[in-house]
């Protein structure tokens, strides 16, 4: 596991960091690896003083990205002959913020077979309006089947949700058999606000 | 047996379901990856509750994060417990937030609006 963090003290006050903070990792995907993972974010949203409702909106983008990377991670390793090899297990992750803006970004190797059927969903993901996500999201929920690791099929929607932005991505690194598919996804402070309605 | 009680752990929440009274508790984290693996016996518990369920049913929902896979788990519970108004049971479910916690109360919101069925909301102080 390499992980690498970039912590500076946030502006008093303002509860935002102002200076770059950053939270690297590369290596391979493993259920400890990412629970560790997400416990550093959130530590280091706490200490940058970043406020609940944010923070949480952070992690659980966090949360999903990476369960969503372990949960479509290969079952097999197919390396070709003279084929460089790969381990499909290999994850990124990228957390920054700066002034109120963040970025999570993951990296993962998806087999060439389900490379079409991933970007189609992304781009109709990317292409609803918040109502048409939220009627997606109750559509899946109440009808797509639990996938065999126990996945909901609801993770990009619900982090489509969350961010209130597109999920961008990109497909490098193809072999025989994989492509590295990296997905990036920003949340900004302003669109976060406190709940309105009271109990 | 009339109570289901499970202890927190990091990813998985508190349960303490109590056939007597009519209440149900969950409390803390559920983000376990294979969810349907630990809410499979809850489910069954709620599924033989709502056959012969106390007067009143009062749900208790109080999560600090859950993810997507929780969420289905969740409204498969929460949909089994609606079957309890069949048996004359009178279901509340109340869903606990912290003040600065919008997502939370979002997610409580929307869940709501999937069932069909009204929620009360209670802010605690974070």
């Amino acid at each position: 596991m390499k992980t690498t963090t970039t912590m500076p003290s946030s502006s008093a006050g303002s509860g935002l960091p102002q200076e770059a903070i950053t939270l690297q990792f590369s290596g391979k995907a493993t259920t400890m690896q990412i629970d560790a993972l997400l416990d550093l974010l959130e530590k280091m949203l706490v200490n940058e003083g970043i406020n609940n409702s944010l923070r949480r909106r952070i992690y659980s983008i966090s949360m999903e990205a990476l369960q969503n990377l372990n949960n479509h991670a290969p079952d097999q390793v197919l390396d070709a002959i003279n084929e460089k090899a790969i381990d499909p297990a290999y994850i990124k992750f990228l957390f920054e913020g700066c002034d109120g803006k963040f970025r999570i970004e993951t990296s993962n190797y998806i087999l060439l077979n389900n490379i079409d059927p991933f970007i189609q969903k992304l781009d109709y993901i990317n292409s609803l309006d918040d109502l048409a996500k939220k009627e997606y999201y109750n559509y899946l929920i109440k009808n797509l089947p639990f996938s065999e690791k126990g996945g909901a099929g609801l993770g990009l929607v619900d982090i489509a949700r969350k961010s209130k932005q597109p999920i961008n991505y990109r497909v490098v690194g193809t072999n025989t058999y994989y492509s590295l598919v990296t997905l990036s996804v920003g949340l900004e402070a302003a669109s976060v606000s406190v709940p309105l309605v009271t109990g | 047996m009339n109570v289901l009680k499970i202890e927190a752990r990091p990813k998985t929440p508190y349960v303490h379901f109590d056939g007597e009274s009519g209440r149900m508790v969950f409390r803390g984290m559920s983000c376990a990856e294979n969810s349907p693996e630990f809410y499979r016996s809850i489910l069954s518990w709620v599924e033989n509750y709502a056959l012969r369920p106390s007067p009143q049913t009062v749900i208790e929902m109080q999560f600090k994060y859950f993810n997507t896979s929780s969420a289905k788990c969740l409204l498969d519970v929460l949909n089994r417990f609606l079957r309890v108004r069949e048996m004359g049971s009178l279901l509340v479910v109340n869903w606990f937030y912290e003040d600065d916690d919008e997502q939370m109360l979002e997610a409580g919101e929307h869940l709501s609006e999937i069932i069909g069925y009204p929620f009360q909301y209670t802010i605690l102080q974070a």
